[in-house]
């Protein structure tokens, strides 16, 4: 009798309130407020900056797509810098997320000490891009560095090596970036434990050994969180800038120029006018081609990703 | 009546006395006392060095001022351009800024600096103890925009324990022949060691020092380069020889040291000598921060001009950096007295300790000289050095175009890579005609 | 996993993962014994880990900090900002993932694509038309573009990364908490925000060291030095006209980032003690 005379007082708003979709909406509400309010009109700035020239100290001017076609068809360092940043991403993506997944697996064991060597292999991520790794990485990989000197005890050869030549030099950064794979190893690691004990159990009863328990349980169930730490490298790959400006400086020859230091270098030149116009068009090109390679690592995600 | 009348001299005798000890400071026509509270914003770079030391020269006119207060901004070199080029956007730059010659013509030309000239004419700024050279460096056109913050030149700074070693004589005037042949004396006696950085980058600094070597004041106009493409190829020349004889660092071995950053510069760090130089190319107001990194390496320095076939049509006297009011500032009279209060004052110029280089009133220069030596014993040898540049030096080029640095970043420093590659594959005339061809095109695009 | 281990293959399992962790953290290592070696010689000697000569002139130059404020000044600051915004995150981002990863709505596609672009918008592009869209704002000279925007999950990869956690939490507990009578509300706040909570950690020692690492929005926004933050004052020790003081960076550079990992030590069994063999029935 309650039930019937509750329904009869329940109100059209509490019926919208609680329907699926408006619970979605206002879930949203925060991000949607933050979007138009902080994101949209600073993007849209951007994209109109894009076509016009602007030094920052006086206003911009419209020149339509000048910006996009110079760059397209007269600047040689826009497409050495992409190819730098592609093959940074290309080599230091896998290679990233593969150590953190070898490494998240070695770790996912309880023993006394295991948070302890959490701590130390997450510990590089921490250090972030900051002043004190610059000079770090610089001292070991010199050609008189420790690197150097641990390596010429099994190669004599490597004596000397001029790690900062043009060849070699994008190495430093990527092992750089590798060297700092904490991130995803935790990721790793937190989804590791997600994974309910029984299936493991299931699996041993029904005779799989360990290898077999890893192809067949762990890796399928791990295959989302890869798919989320290949997506979120690949666009910080794509992204990074402070190791290529303060380690090497885009050079030598610009055989380590990140493209987003290209682009800042446009945005706040050294010395001279900024061209913050060409900077904002260099940009949006980025976002399309970041864009471009996300959505393709989406539309593979059903052929390699396992949804539960 | 007398009694009165001696009662009021004497008080305005006490009131002439205490004003006296108010004017202490030099800080020119303007009443700062009366000015009613401000907060003056201040824009530098530098080092903490620096802040420290202008800090205490900013707190000794607020004890005396305790009217005016400083909000003070503080960056690293490319922190500070790209902080300054933003509050430049929205009009909310500090009262004063630290400004260098490369830069006040853009920025004059965007109209960011304020015109001091009315104030020169009316007394206000005091700038009767600079030199009219040092005072013309800081005029755009026909507006003065910027007081300079300390004397420069270039200098070519090297390693004295060694040269006296060897036993080899380094004079003040150093022709390119004569850099040639110590660095091939210094190499021979020391494994193919202790080479020269030259040429690398993306500064202008040196075509230009070339360039006046040649004859010519300045290396860029209005409309381009004065350079011909076959004096701009005698320039490359000079890498490629260099490189290819091995007393110069190809572009690998300059990529494996630092040279940006004086502690780890190859003159004064280094494990073997192949990644080690004799001598860098400095200006006179870096001579505290190397000596300091030499003394830890325990060696002396000595101080000459850079190499060049005339050193003395190439040398010059350049502000080390500048003071400007900004056309931001709200309280422009008050900025100005500061700025006087800067230049001219000799207990803030102790209290700058000169890192940014010999104060531009000489006056001030030898009045401080005993002061400072005790902190800082470089500051005799930058003084001395000056003095002698001073007579044998070229007046200075005028403010860079503001195209300049956009050659800077896409035309010099390819050109620079390319020239000091190990296996070079163009040639100096190739090179020279790039130069002279993409820097007139970029000039004529502004 | 409850498989027994054989004793030798324990000890061989600890060489090999201390090798690599001390591999892994030499570098870090290196900074902080070079901060208490004297100043001049922390190049010199750059081969030679352990000091033979210490000091603590490092950490007393560093900490001195700038304009008359200590490097304590700054700490406090950089504490203050990224705790704040980390809060702001965990809370804005936990909510948006729910919606996208568990509930219906027109425009889901759109608002998740939206959610990702944000993961690949370069900071220093947005930062002139963010400062000039601030400055409209009067935001200039405050610490707010450095802390609000964080309360309204504009950082699309934590709203992503809980979507992921969300998405192993098994529907089944939602259709059930549906059942029951609950909303949508009740079982975000109820179910769901109790089960996410590694990733909550997970996010929020992320968040907190991004925070406190970020110095180009205090470069902009932050106009007083009695407002700076760690991650801008550290710059200002190396400055390639004046001489760069190594020592007080290292010293400096090495208090940093403790804080960072006392709160990751602290946290890190939390992170992975997940819901391991709890609560999924079925």
């Amino acid at each position: 009798m309650s039930n019937r005379s509750l329904e009869r007082r329940e109100s059209g708003f509490t019926r919208w309130f609680h329907k699926e979709s408006t619970a979605g909406l206002i879930f949203s509400l925060p991000f949607i407020i933050g979007f138009l309010m902080f994101l949209l009109i600073p993007m849209a700035l951007s994209l109109y900056y894009s076509f016009c020239k602007y030094d920052i100290q006086s206003p911009p001017t419209w020149i339509g797509l000048d910006n996009y076609i110079k760059i397209f068809t007269k600047d040689k360092t826009f497409s050495k810098a992409l190819g730098v940043t592609v093959y940074f991403a290309l080599i230091g993506t896998p290679l990233k997320v593969i150590f953190a997944l070898i490494v998240a697996l070695i770790l996912n064991h309880e023993t006394r000490a295991v948070g302890f060597y959490r701590a130390t292999y997450y510990l590089p991520s921490i250090i972030g891009g900051s002043v004190a790794v610059a000079i770090l990485w610089r001292r070991m990989f010199e050609s008189n560095g420790t690197i150097n000197a641990i390596l010429s005890t099994i190669f004599p050869g490597m004596t000397g090596f001029n790690w900062f030549g043009e060849g070699p030099a994008i190495w430093v950064l990527i092992i750089l970036t590798v060297w700092q794979f904490g991130s995803s190893m935790l990721i790793f690691l937190s989804s590791l434990k997600q994974i309910p004990m029984e299936l493991y159990e299931a699996a041993s009863i029904d005779g799989a050994n360990g290898i077999k328990r890893f192809f067949h349980v762990t890796l399928p169930l791990l295959t989302p969180t890869i798919f989320f730490n290949l997506v979120q490298q690949t666009i910080n790959s794509f992204l990074a800038f402070t190791q290529s400006k303060l380690i090497t400086n885009g050079g030598p020859r610009d055989s380590t120029l990140f493209y987003t230091v290209y682009q800042y270098n446009k945005a706040f030149p050294a010395l001279g006018k900024s061209q913050m116009g060409y900077a904002s068009a260099l940009a949006w090109i980025m976002l399309v081609i970041v864009s471009l390679v996300t959505f393709l690592l989406f539309k593979s995600r059903s052929k390699w990703v396992y949804d539960a | 009546m007398k009694k009165i009348v001696a009662l009021f001299l004497s008080l305005a005798l006490l009131l002439g006395m205490t004003s006296a000890f108010a004017d202490d400071l030099k800080i020119g026509t303007y009443d700062l006392a009366n000015a009613g509270d401000i907060e003056l914003g201040f824009g530098w770079w530098g080092n903490q060095v620096r802040d420290a030391a202008t800090a205490d020269a900013l707190n000794y006119l607020t004890e005396n001022y305790p009217n005016i207060t400083f909000n003070t901004n503080a960056q690293n070199w490319s922190n500070y351009w790209a902080l300054m080029l933003t509050a430049a956007a929205d009009n909310s730059l500090p009262d004063l800024m630290q400004q260098d010659y490369a830069y006040i013509e853009q920025w004059a030309a965007a109209d960011d600096l304020l015109d001091l000239t009315p104030y020169v004419e009316s007394g206000a700024l005091d700038l009767s103890g600079l030199s009219q050279n040092i005072i013309d460096t800081g005029k755009v056109g026909d507006k003065l925009v910027a007081v300079c913050a300390g004397v420069n030149a270039p200098a070519l700074l090297y390693n004295k324990t060694l040269t006296d070693e060897l036993g080899i004589e380094v004079p003040v005037n150093l022709t390119w022949a004569k850099f040639e042949e110590i660095t091939k004396q210094i190499m021979a006696a020391k494994d193919g060691g202790y080479r020269v950085i030259y040429g690398q980058g993306n500064s202008e600094n040196y075509p230009t020092y070339y360039a006046r070597g040649l004859g010519k004041t300045a290396l860029f106009e209005a409309e381009g380069t004065t350079l011909t493409a076959e004096e701009a190829a005698g320039y490359y020349k000079l890498m490629l020889d260099g490189v290819a004889e091995g007393w110069m660092f190809n572009t690998d071995e300059i990529a494996n040291v630092n040279v940006d950053d004086i502690a780890q510069s190859p003159m004064v760090f280094g494990a073997t000598p192949d990644v080690r130089t004799w001598c860098s190319i400095a200006f006179s107001n870096q001579i505290a921060a190397f000596n300091a990194a030499a003394q830890a390496d325990g060696i002396e320095l000595g101080i000459c001009s850079w190499p060049s076939d005339d050193p003395v049509a190439s040398n010059y006297m350049k502000p080390g950096q500048f003071f400007s009011v900004t056309t931001d500032s709200k309280n422009p009279d008050a900025a100005v007295a500061v700025l006087n209060y800067l230049i001219n004052d000799p207990q803030a110029n102790i209290l700058l300790k000169a890192e940014r280089g010999v104060p531009a009133n000489s006056s001030v220069a030898a009045e401080i000289a005993e002061e400072v030596n005790k902190i800082d014993p470089t500051y005799g040898v930058a003084v001395d050095y000056l003095a002698i540049v001073e007579d044998n030096s070229s007046p200075i080029f005028a403010p860079l175009p503001s195209y300049v640095g956009e050659v800077n970043a896409d035309v010099l420093k390819r050109l620079s890579d390319e020239a000091l590659l190990k296996n070079p594959a163009y040639t100096a005339e190739e090179l020279g005609a790039d130069f002279v061809e993409s820097t007139n095109d970029i000039a004529s695009n502004y | 996993m409850k498989t027994e281990r054989k004793p030798w293959k324990e000890v061989l399992y600890h060489i090999l993962v201390a090798a690599g962790a001390l591999i892994m953290v030499y570098p870090l290592l290196w900074m902080v014994f070079s901060s208490f070696k004297p100043v001049d010689t922390i190049l010199p000697t750059a081969k030679q880990l352990i000091p033979t000569e210490w000091t603590l002139r490092n950490y007393i130059q560093g900490w001195k900090g700038f304009m008359g404020y200590t490097f304590g000044t700054f700490f406090l600051n950089s504490f203050f900002i990224s705790l704040t915004s980390t809060f702001g995150t965990l809370l804005s981002s936990s909510l948006v993932a729910y919606a996208l990863q568990r509930l219906q709505f027109k425009g889901k596609k759109i608002l998740f694509g939206l959610v990702l672009s944000t993961m690949m918008l370069p900071a220093q592009i947005l930062m002139i038309p963010q400062f000039m869209w601030y400055r409209h704002l009067n935001w200039v000279g405050t610490y707010f573009p450095m802390i609000l925007p964080y309360f309204f999950a504009i950082q699309g990869f934590f709203v992503y990364l809980i979507m992921n956690f969300i998405d192993g939490i098994p529907k089944d507990l939602d259709e059930a908490a549906k059942i029951d009578g609950c909303s949508y509300y009740v079982t975000f706040f109820r179910i769901i925000l109790p089960l996410i909570v590694p990733a909550l950690v997970t996010s929020a020692i992320f968040s907190f060291i991004w925070r406190w690492d970020d110095y180009l929005s205090a470069l902009l926004y932050v106009n007083r030095a009695s407002m700076r933050p760690i991650s801008l004052a550290l710059q200002l020790f190396n400055d390639p006209s004046s001489g760069s003081d190594i020592g007080s960076t290292l010293a400096m550079s090495t208090l940093s980032i403790v804080p960072a990992t006392v709160l990751f030590l602290i946290f890190q069994k939390s992170l992975v003690e997940g819901i391991a063999s709890t609560g999924i029935k079925g």
